[in-house]
C-alpha cells in the first residue's frame, strides 16, 4: 500500500460553548477567535509535521482547501504546497484538492499547480474536488451550479495543460479568448488528478470513467465499500478496465501509543474536540440546495439521518474512521481496513482536533518506527527519476 | 361551497408545467413564493369566488426540473409570457407573493400592457437596505416560522424527518437558482418606470424578512402604485392572513 500522511491544520481553540453564539464552527463562527500569534506557532507546526512524515517515510504528504472555518486553516492549499516543496525532496506533494469550481478563473489553478510540479521535478498529484457546501455560503456561490462548474472547471484546465497549441474556450460558465499557460507541468501529460469525494453518485461515475483514484472521506467503511464497488462495476461494465487498489484510498484518524489505554483515551480526546468543534455542521451547510442530486441526499440521509455527520468516537471506531491503538493493534487494524475496501492508498490523519505538537510528533514517530515497517509496501507512483529515497 | 378546481399540465415550449385553475370571473395569475408553493391554498379557493384563478408551479420546486434556461427571474417571467398565450389568457390581474412577485414585477416590466392590474405582495425584486436573512442556513424547521408573524401558526413538516428534510431542500433549489448570490435585480431601479399596470404593494406588518419600509420604497418607485399593510402576517401574507388578503385584492380589482 501507499502512505499518505493528511493535514487538515484544525484550529484548536474552538471554545467549547461556540454554539452558543455560532450555529456553526464553519461560515458563521466569527473570525475574533482566530489569534495571530497562535496561528504563527500552528502553521510551522504543522508544516514541520508534514516535512516529518517525509523524513520518516511517507509516500506523499498532502493538503487541502477549505474556507471561513476553524477546521482547517488552509484557504489556498497550493500555498501550503509552496511551502512544502522546496523543503522535501522525495515525497509526493498531494493537493487534496483544489476546489476548481470555487474559483472565477480556473486557469489560476491549471498555472499554480504547473508551478508547482516544475518547482518541484514532477511530484506534485493535483486532486479536484468542488468543496463542501459551506464553501458556497462562504463564497456565495450558487450551490445549483456547482457540478457544471466543476466538470467545465476540470475540462479546461486539463485542456489547458495538454493542448499542443494555445486555444479559446468558450463555455458555460468560463470565457477565455487566450488559454496559454505558462509554465508546462513537468510531469507528462500532466500531474495525476485525484478525486476526493463524499460518495455522490454523479461523482462516482465521473471519476470511474476517467480512472481518477477515488477517496471517500468521512465515509463510515459500509457505505465506503458500497461506492467502491459502484465505482469497480462502473470501470468494468461500463468504461471497460479493471479498478485495482490504485484507484481506491481510505482515510482514517490514527493514533498509535506504547499502552492500548492510553491510546483510547486520547484518540477519545481528540475525536472528541473535532467530531464536536471541528465539524459542527448542520446538514442544510453540508449540502446546500442543489449541491447534489436528489438521489444522493437521500442516500446521505438514508444512512446519516438528518442531523449531519456523525462523529462519536465509538461510532468512528466501529465504522473504520479511526484507527487507536499499540504499534500492533494499529498495524493490524489498518490492513485489515485496506483488504476489506480493496484500497491500495492509506491517507491517515496523524494529528487532528487539538492534538499538540508534542503528542502528533510523537504518534508519527511511533507509526512510522513500529507499524510502517510490517506493511506491505508499493512502489510509489511515478516518482520522478533522481528523487529516489 | 367551495369552488370547483383542477389540475392541469400545461407544455410551454417542451416544459410541463403543472397548473392549479379554478374559480369563475375574469382571469387571476397568482405566482407564488417559498412556502405558499401548493398549487391549491385557501387564499386560492377565496379568490376563486371573483377570478378565474390560475396556479403555476415554478420550475424547480416539488422535485420537477430545472431546465438550464432559467437563470433568473426575468426567465420566469418570459416563461409565464409564454404560458399566458399559450392557455389563452390575455389580460390577467396578476398577484405575486415574494419570489412570484419579483417575477410578476419583472412580468409588467417587459410585457407593461399585460397585467390588468399588479398585485405584489411582500414582493422580492428591489435591493433591500439591509441584506435580508439567510434562509437558506436556518434549520429546516426554522425558516416558516421566521417567515410568520405568529410563529406558532407556520405549518409544521408532517411525517418522516428525512422525507421533510429532502422535500424542502427541493424547493429550496429554485430558490438559490433566483436568490443564492444576489436576492434581488440591480436593474430594476432603471426599469421600474416601465410598469404601468395600476399596482398595489401588499406587506405583512410583521415581516422579518424584508420590513414594511422595503414595500413602501418598492411602491414608491412605481408610478401611482399604492402601500397597503396587512397587520398579523409575516412575509408570506398569503399563508397566515387568506381571507385579509383575498378582500384586499378583491377591493382593488374593483376600483374603477
Amino acid at each position: 500500500m501507499e502512505l499518505f500522511f493528511f493535514h487538515l491544520m484544525p484550529w484548536p481553540e474552538i471554545p467549547g460553548n461556540f454554539r452558543d453564539e455560532a450555529r456553526s464552527s464553519w461560515v458563521v463562527l466569527s473570525h475574533s477567535h482566530y489569534d495571530p500569534v497562535l496561528g504563527n506557532r500552528l502553521y510551522n507546526d504543522y508544516l514541520d509535521e508534514l516535512e516529518f512524515a517525509e523524513r520518516v517515510g511517507f509516500d506523499a504528504i498532502c493538503v487541502n482547501e477549505h474556507h471561513q472555518n476553524a477546521y482547517g486553516l488552509m484557504p489556498a492549499p497550493n500555498i501550503m504546497a509552496a511551502a512544502l516543496v522546496r523543503r522535501t525532496s522525495r515525497a509526493r506533494i498531494a493537493v487534496l484538492g483544489n476546489g476548481i469550481s470555487l474559483r472565477d478563473n480556473p486557469l489560476r489553478i491549471a498555472e499554480e499547480v504547473a508551478m508547482l510540479d516544475v518547482i518541484s521535478g514532477g511530484r506534485v498529484i493535483s486532486g479536484f474536488v468542488r468543496g463542501i457546501g459551506c464553501e458556497y455560503f462562504s463564497l456565495g456561490l450558487d450551490p445549483t451550479q456547482s457540478r457544471e462548474r466543476f466538470q467545465e472547471a476540470h475540462d479546461l484546465i486539463t485542456k489547458a495543460w495538454t493542448a499542443a497549441d494555445p486555444f479559446t474556450w468558450d463555455g458555460k460558465h468560463f470565457h477565455f479568448r487566450y488559454v496559454n499557460v505558462w509554465p508546462r507541468p513537468f510531469q507528462k501529460p500532466h500531474p495525476p488528478i485525484f478525486c476526493p469525494s463524499q460518495g455522490s453518485s454523479e461523482t462516482i461515475e465521473w471519476a470511474a470513467e476517467r480512472g481518477y483514484p477515488y477517496v471517500c472521506t468521512y465515509t463510515p467503511i459500509e457505505a465506503l465499500l458500497y461506492y467502491y464497488d459502484r465505482y469497480r462495476e462502473l470501470a468494468e461494465t461500463r468504461f471497460s478496465y479493471h479498478a485495482g487498489p490504485e484507484k481506491f484510498g481510505v482515510s482514517a484518524f490514527v493514533y498509535v501509543a506504547e499502552d492500548e489505554a492510553t491510546a483510547i483515551e486520547h484518540a477519545r480526546q481528540h475525536v472528541k474536540y473535532f467530531g464536536e468543534r471541528c465539524f459542527a455542521i448542520p446538514l442544510q451547510m453540508l449540502i446546500p440546495p442543489g449541491y447534489a442530486s436528489t438521489q444522493s441526499l437521500r442516500h446521505l440521509v438514508g444512512t446519516r439521518g438528518t442531523s449531519g455527520a456523525r462523529f462519536d468516537f465509538d461510532f468512528m471506531v466501529e465504522t473504520g474512521q479511526t484507527l487507536f491503538g499499540t504499534p500492533e493493534q494499529v498495524g493490524e487494524r489498518l490492513t485489515r481496513l485496506m483488504e476489506r475496501a480493496g484500497a491500495g492508498i492509506f491517507m491517515g490523519l496523524f494529528q487532528f482536533g487539538d492534538m499538540s505538537h508534542a503528542r502528533a510528533m510523537r504518534n508519527i514517530e511511533l507509526f512510522a518506527n513500529r507499524v510502517m515497517p510490517y506493511l506491505p509496501r508499493t512502489r510509489p507512483i511515478g516518482v520522478a527519476s533522481g528523487q529516489t529515497a | 361551497m367551495p369552488a370547483a378546481h383542477e389540475k392541469r399540465t400545461i407544455d410551454v415550449r417542451g416544459y410541463q408545467v403543472l397548473v392549479g385553475i379554478g374559480g369563475n370571473g375574469p382571469p387571476l395569475l397568482y405566482l407564488h413564493g417559498f412556502g405558499d408553493h401548493d398549487s391549491w391554498l385557501e387564499l386560492h379557493e377565496r379568490l376563486a369566488r371573483s377570478f378565474t384563478v390560475y396556479v403555476p408551479r415554478h420550475p424547480g420546486f416539488a422535485g420537477t426540473p430545472l431546465p438550464d434556461w432559467f437563470q433568473t427571474a426575468e426567465d420566469l417571467a418570459f416563461h409565464y409570457v409564454d404560458l399566458l398565450s399559450e392557455i389563452g389568457v390575455e389580460h390577467p390581474i396578476v398577484v405575486g407573493s415574494s419570489l412570484g412577485g419579483w417575477i410578476a414585477t419583472e412580468l409588467a416590466i417587459i410585457r407593461p400592457a399585460l397585467p390588468r392590474r399588479l398585485i405584489l405582495v411582500g414582493a422580492l425584486g428591489l435591493q433591500p437596505k439591509n441584506p435580508p436573512p439567510d434562509i437558506f442556513i436556518m434549520e429546516p424547521d426554522e425558516d416558516l416560522p421566521f417567515l410568520f408573524a405568529a410563529p406558532r401558526d407556520a405549518p409544521a413538516a408532517s411525517g418522516d424527518a428525512a422525507e421533510a428534510f429532502v422535500g424542502r431542500w427541493e424547493n429550496l433549489i429554485p430558490v438559490a437558482r433566483l436568490m443564492w448570490q444576489r436576492p434581488y435585480d440591480a436593474k430594476l431601479p432603471h426599469r421600474l418606470h416601465h410598469v404601468t399596470a395600476p399596482t398595489l404593494v401588499i406587506w405583512g406588518g410583521k415581516d422579518r424578512f424584508l420590513p414594511p419600509s422595503h414595500g413602501e420604497m418598492l411602491a414608491a418607485k412605481i408610478a401611482g402604485a399604492r402601500h397597503k399593510q396587512i397587520d398579523g402576517a409575516g412575509h408570506l401574507v398569503a399563508l397566515e392572513q387568506p381571507s385579509r388578503l383575498a378582500e384586499a385584492v378583491i377591493a382593488f380589482a374593483a376600483e374603477a
